[in-house]
């Protein structure tokens, strides 16, 4: 029996430029749920790139991403309240305490019960003892973690994440790698770049390689 | 609808909680102002004939520069940490941002002018209408914020970004800042709101064009 399950990603000939210099040549791929997707390349191969016009903040110059069959250009809103993204920044106020951000956020995507999804994901994080600490007294490591609630609070379907293991110790890098299995598990997909080898989320991964402009499938 | 509306709170809100921590704008804005008060009072000694024209020009200046650094230190805040980005790539609608930022920057110079009115009645030992010049000021003040959010998202993003925000929006706040001054002269003098109403009228048209066009501008702006 053929498999119709539609991709909840569907990136179709992509192209990007940036003044004269082409970062991406016709990128396609598509992703799955209960899929990990893993873009390997070099520095300024334009893995970065990519992951913005998946998260939309900007647009390719030529071709399309479709969300669940539907162009993301159209339905954005939909679109961007699926999406979770952990930057190179942490997408953070440092000023504001770890409870405070996290309830900004969920409050800009307009959650019912903040609380009880901030208990869970500092719970799950590990980051309890942090909540009153302002973001510029924590250390890279626990930043990203108290990114990655950003990312998740409110329950996205796909999570973009751009290079997410930098700078973390072996313990968050446990921690996070069950948070992503979870994920893909309760079918979601993710979508990640990076330099190294994730032997963790193998099972559910497909793996990519950005080179010379151009995907290449491993 | 509802949504602009809480968006809109929330960003105000978050605003004024980075302010509350940091004291960045306004105890080094206010510094500013009452440094700027100071130095006119000792560069002018004005005469009761010419008070009437030195007091408002004295206002509004201290607002524009003031103002400058206000709008210039909100944006930034959004810029570090790849704040803009988690903003335009949430579901918050960009008006609510834009609508956020000018009413964030409109509540922090209506403080900043309030103290001024304060000083200046002191300094130029003046008996101020100062209920109806803070009121007349509103819309002004408004107007100021709303073209000013628009310019600080183009100089923000530009490496000489404290120059860049007075260059491009000076020029095209001039409108507002001569009808406010025009209008505070008019109160001083005594003159009735109805040699104002021309004045005012312009504010209002202003207001309302930058109030509907600024979010397209600021869609524009933060779109590559």
């Amino acid at each position: 029996m053929i498999d119709i399950k539609q991709p909840y990603i569907q990136v179709d000939s992509i192209n990007k430029s940036f003044g004269r210099s082409r970062v991406l040549h016709d990128i396609s791929f598509s992703v799955m749920q209960n899929q990990v997707t893993i873009i390997r390349g070099m520095n300024g191969s334009g893995k970065s790139t990519l992951l913005s016009i998946l998260s939309t903040h900007i647009s390719p110059d030529s071709g399309t991403v479709f969300y669940k069959g539907v162009d993301s250009k159209k339905n954005l809103h939909n679109i961007r309240n699926s999406l979770g993204i952990l930057d190179h920044l942490p997408m953070l106020y440092e000023r504001l305490t770890v409870k405070e951000n996290l309830q900004f956020f969920a409050k800009v995507y307009s959650i019912s019960n903040v609380r009880d999804e901030i208990e869970f994901w500092v719970d799950k994080l590990e980051i309890s003892k942090y909540l009153d600490q302002q973001i510029h007294n924590l250390s890279h490591g626990f930043r990203k973690r108290v990114g990655l609630a950003r990312a998740l609070i409110h329950s996205p379907q796909v999570l973009l994440l751009d290079e997410p293991e930098t700078g973390l110790d072996q313990k968050s890098l446990e921690i996070f790698f069950s948070i992503l299995s979870e994920f893909v598990s309760s079918d979601g997909c993710v979508v990640l770049t990076t330099h190294n080898d994730f032997k963790a989320l193998e099972k559910f991964s497909q793996n990519f390689l950005l080179e010379d402009n151009r995907l290449i499938h491993q | 609808m509802k949504s602009i509306i809480t968006h809109i709170w929330i960003v105000l809100y978050k605003d004024f909680l980075l302010e509350v921590r940091s004291k960045e704008i306004f105890i080094s804005v206010l510094i500013f102002t009452i440094l700027e008060v100071l130095i006119f009072n000792f560069a002018f000694n004005p005469t009761t004939e010419i008070i009437y024209i030195v007091v408002p020009a004295i206002l509004w200046v201290s607002i524009t520069f003031s103002g400058v650094i206000i709008i210039n230190r909100t944006m930034q805040l959004e810029m570090q940490n790849g704040m803009m980005k988690a903003l335009l790539i949430s579901s918050m609608s960009r008006e609510s941002i834009f609508w956020g930022k000018s009413f964030a920057t409109t509540i922090y110079l209506i403080l900043i002018e309030l103290i001024l009115l304060i000083l200046l009645t002191i300094f130029y030992d003046l008996n101020l209408p100062l209920i109806s010049v803070f009121l007349i000021s509103l819309p002004c003040i408004f107007g100021f914020s709303l073209v000013g959010t628009v310019f600080s998202v183009i100089s923000v993003n530009s490496r000489a970004q404290e120059i860049l925000l007075p260059v491009l929006f000076l020029p095209v706040v001039i409108p507002i800042i001569l009808c406010a001054v025009s209008i505070t002269s008019n109160l001083l003098l005594n003159l009735p709101i109805s040699d104002s109403i021309n004045w005012l009228n312009l504010v209002i048209i202003f207001d309302l064009i930058y109030f509907i066009i600024g979010p397209f501008c600021f869609y524009a702006i933060t779109s590559d």
